[in-house]
């Protein structure tokens, strides 16, 4: 199935019985998702839950697309109300007050497999602290912070379309993305004196 | 840092042209499991294998609604009709014993009323005639003679023909009867008289002794000329 077309097409592709276009659609976004998961609860075992859930929500409910947002804001919209109900039903303190452990839960593979291209074991071994302590600040964030910048971040999606999913005004959006890369550029500069 | 160092920064944020972009896009990026993966696709196939099940099957098609709507609205008027039915069944012996009781309901009781007044008009009007006349009491006898003379071999062609003679009325001038109705005594004698007198015309017929009887007849017509005979009779006995 050619990439040229549009998620609102393959959901509806699929909602009439073409599970190529799920298909599809599964591998533009898995990644996007888990990592979206992942990077905010720290737990490979509550991420797979959290991303069968929205996929196993998408299936099921994916008549009820009716393509007034895109269908990336519909997704993440999903996301992250499994997210919320996942806070709220563990009723977890934001991850930023854990930050220690954070290192202790991450997988050593991750830590060790930082995607740094392959340079001189020099420049190699700043990439991976820099992306170390760069993830040891995003964990750091407030919730809504961090949320907004792995929004921005990692899916791509403006600001504009992160105000819908998280319900929130695109000047308050703005605002905590301004503060989350405020405070990543202050965590560095104080784990690694990098000046960014 | 100062405030407009920040406000740069963040616009080239916003850009995708900061380090920190660049930094955070050489992490790793975890992906789910193959399992995971696995376990999502075969969901959405089940899904979608379902819908086309659902979605042949015939509740989804439209002329099998109308065909279904149909059929339970026309079984639900039959089951109606035949409620109705067994409902008048069961109360038309109850209508029926209620109705004489209740004269003023115009359509069902109003001719059975009429019949009754013109029914109770006709026996006063008898009355009458048979306080003017004795005929009735004699037609009274004969028929219970003739009744009782069924099972003595008359044919029911012949009991019919007495039966019409004796509900002619009787001329009122007869003295024989205007005399005996004024003492009730002889008149039961006199019938009694006549009745065997026509009995033993009768078996003299069975006996076939025809001399004998047709001697007797002429006997009983002079005495009494109008009394009516026995068809019968008459037949076997005339010249």
């Amino acid at each position: 199935m050619a990439n040229s077309v549009s998620d609102e097409q393959l959901i509806q592709w699929y909602h009439k019985g073409n599970t190529e276009a799920f298909e599809q659609l599964y591998s533009r976004y898995k990644n996007a998702i888990y990592h979206y998961f992942y990077r905010q609860v720290a737990s490979k075992g509550i991420a797979d839950e959290l991303h069968q859930d929205v996929w196993l929500n998408i299936i099921k409910s994916s008549s009820s697309f009716t393509g007034q947002s895109s269908f990336k804001t519909w997704l993440y919209k999903i996301a992250h109300n499994k997210l919320v109900d996942h806070y709220r039903r563990e009723s977890k303190q934001p991850l930023y007050l854990i930050q220690g452990s954070l290192q202790d839960s991450e997988p050593e593979s991750e830590r060790e497999s930082a995607n740094v291209p392959d340079s001189d074991p020099g420049t190699l071994l700043q990439e991976q602290q820099l992306s170390l302590a760069l993830l040891d600040g995003i964990s750091s964030l407030p919730e809504e912070q961090k949320e907004v910048f792995l929004l921005h971040e990692k899916s791509g999606l403006t600001l504009q379309e992160i105000a819908t999913i998280t319900d929130n005004s695109f000047e308050s959006t703005k605002s905590r993305l301004r503060y989350a890369v405020k405070k990543l550029r202050q965590y560095m500069a104080q784990h690694l004196a990098v000046e960014l | 840092m100062n405030d407009k160092q920040e406000e740069e920064f963040f616009t080239q944020y916003l850009q995708g042209t900061s380090r920190l972009s660049e930094i955070y896009q050489n992490t790793d990026t975890p992906e789910p499991s193959d399992k995971i993966n696995q376990h999502i696709i075969a969901e959405a196939r089940k899904a979608a294998a379902r819908k086309k099940a659902i979605n042949s099957s015939w509740l989804a098609k439209p002329g099998s609604w109308a065909a279904t709507i149909a059929i339970v609205s026309l079984v639900g008027l039959l089951t109606l009709n035949t409620w109705q039915k067994e409902q008048d069944e069961l109360q038309r012996p109850l209508r029926e014993t209620l109705a004489p009781q209740a004269p003023l309901a115009e359509e069902e009781s109003g001719s059975p009323v009429e019949s009754r007044f013109e029914i109770k008009e006709k026996k006063d009007s008898r009355k009458l005639i048979f306080k003017s006349a004795p005929a009735p009491v004699l037609q009274k006898a004969q028929k219970k003679s003739l009744s009782g003379r069924v099972g003595s071999g008359l044919s029911t062609e012949d009991i019919e023909t007495v039966k019409t003679l004796a509900d002619q009325p009787l001329p009122a001038s007869s003295e024989n009867y205007s005399d005996l109705s004024q003492e009730p005594g002889k008149l039961e004698d006199a019938f009694s008289s006549e009745q065997q007198q026509l009995l033993k015309i009768k078996q003299l017929l069975e006996n076939k002794q025809l001399e004998e009887a047709r001697q007797l007849l002429t006997q009983f017509r002079k005495k009494y000329p109008h009394y009516p005979i026995d068809p019968v009779i008459l037949r076997h006995l005339s010249p």
